[in-house]
């Protein structure tokens, strides 16, 4: 898909900045734009690295645990046929409490575990997902996040007097964002039912 | 407010992993290193991605749509400046930050635009691949309702970043 994607964006840009005669701000926006890709690509890459950092930290001082021990009594409403005390539900709170620390790449593991697990105890046929793995992958593309860290730093960067005075707006929008996808999923299943 | 919260959480993880006994230092190169590794990898995506935002940016394109499509946002209250962003990030994560970051050098961080902006990239998450990554690692081509689950968080997350930089941001 991000083949069509990016051809559509560049030929769009050159077609239309040919024809409404912006054909010089586009060769020069094209020529800065390996410029401007440094400057951010040292700005996201600084971030990265500094907040992976301290929530390495976070992990091995158990609060990826203490998170998980939060969550579990959330998730029997979430998720209610998740068996409990089964893999599954352990892989599921590890996947949720690393998102919520903002560790992508510690998430992303017991995600795809999580994931398998409750695939081998799916029953429903020709190749659907059960009602869990479908909670499941929304719950992964709402990012609910303590510290939005990359978007902070790109911020600063950008010379923001508050980076941080964001985090409020972004725990609610998050929290909403995460409610209304679960919201349409149960409303879904049961009209499928 | 947000400097506070920042100072918080960096030292009270500090301090918490002393507590717990661990090598604060070590775990913080440790998974440093692991970021670096990861921000590495998304160079050359990032690198595609702003030479497509920056080309559209200057073409007029985006300026166009965002005129055609000003009134069904401004219905909700979305500063038009942001819409790039809504349509990028369910399928670029790399696109998404090479929007918000032009979307900032054109407003500033500290405008409306600037501000919804970073509340959508903070409470959104590339939709699309992170459905792909999941349901591909159990071989699931059927996603049944997630999609359409999926997208309606999305939306309503953006909707309520500007409501909530509206009403706790003063702007």
């Amino acid at each position: 898909m991000m083949n069509y994607i990016f051809a559509a964006m560049i030929i769009i840009a050159a077609v239309w900045g040919i024809v409404s005669g912006n054909s010089a701000d586009v060769s020069s926006a094209m020529l800065e734009s390996g410029i401007s890709t440094a400057r951010l690509m040292l700005t996201v890459a600084g971030g990265m690295t500094l907040w992976s950092g301290i929530m390495s930290i976070a992990e091995k001082s158990g609060l990826t645990d203490i998170i998980a021990g939060i969550i579990r009594p959330l998730l029997r409403i979430i998720m209610p046929d998740l068996e409990k005390g089964s893999d599954a539900e352990k892989y599921v709170c590890m996947n949720i409490s690393a998102n919520i620390l903002g560790l992508g790449n510690a998430a992303t593991p017991p995600g795809i575990k999580a994931m398998k697990a409750m695939a081998s105890q799916n029953r429903c046929p020709d190749g659907r997902p059960s009602g869990e793995m479908v909670t499941f992958a929304v719950l992964n593309t709402a990012s609910v996040q303590i510290i939005p860290a990359t978007v902070m730093t790109l911020r600063s960067a950008a010379g923001s007097a508050d980076p941080g005075g964001i985090m409020p707006c972004v725990w609610i929008s998050s929290v909403c964002a995460l409610t209304a996808g679960l919201l349409v999923c149960n409303v879904l299943r049961r009209s499928n039912e | 407010m947000g400097g506070y919260l920042v100072i918080i959480t960096v030292s009270g993880i500090v301090a918490f992993g002393l507590v717990k006994g661990v090598k604060v230092f070590d775990a913080f190169l440790e998974g440093a290193r692991e970021g670096l590794y990861t921000a590495a990898g998304i160079i050359p995506a990032l690198t595609a991605l702003t030479l497509c935002v920056s080309a559209l940016r200057a073409s007029g394109a985006v300026e166009a749509l965002g005129q055609l499509v000003a009134p069904l946002i401004g219905m909700a209250h979305i500063p038009t400046e942001t819409l790039p962003l809504m349509l990028i990030r369910p399928v670029s994560g790399s696109g998404a930050l090479a929007v918000l970051q032009s979307i900032f050098s054109s407003c500033g961080p500290d405008s409306e635009a600037g501000r919804v902006a970073s509340v959508m990239m903070g409470s959104t998450e590339t939709t699309f691949y992170t459905i792909t990554v999941y349901f591909g690692s159990v071989g699931i081509k059927k996603t049944g309702c997630t999609i359409p689950a999926a997208l309606t968080a999305d939306l309503t997350g953006m909707i309520i970043a500007s409501l909530t930089v509206r009403l706790l941001m003063g702007n």
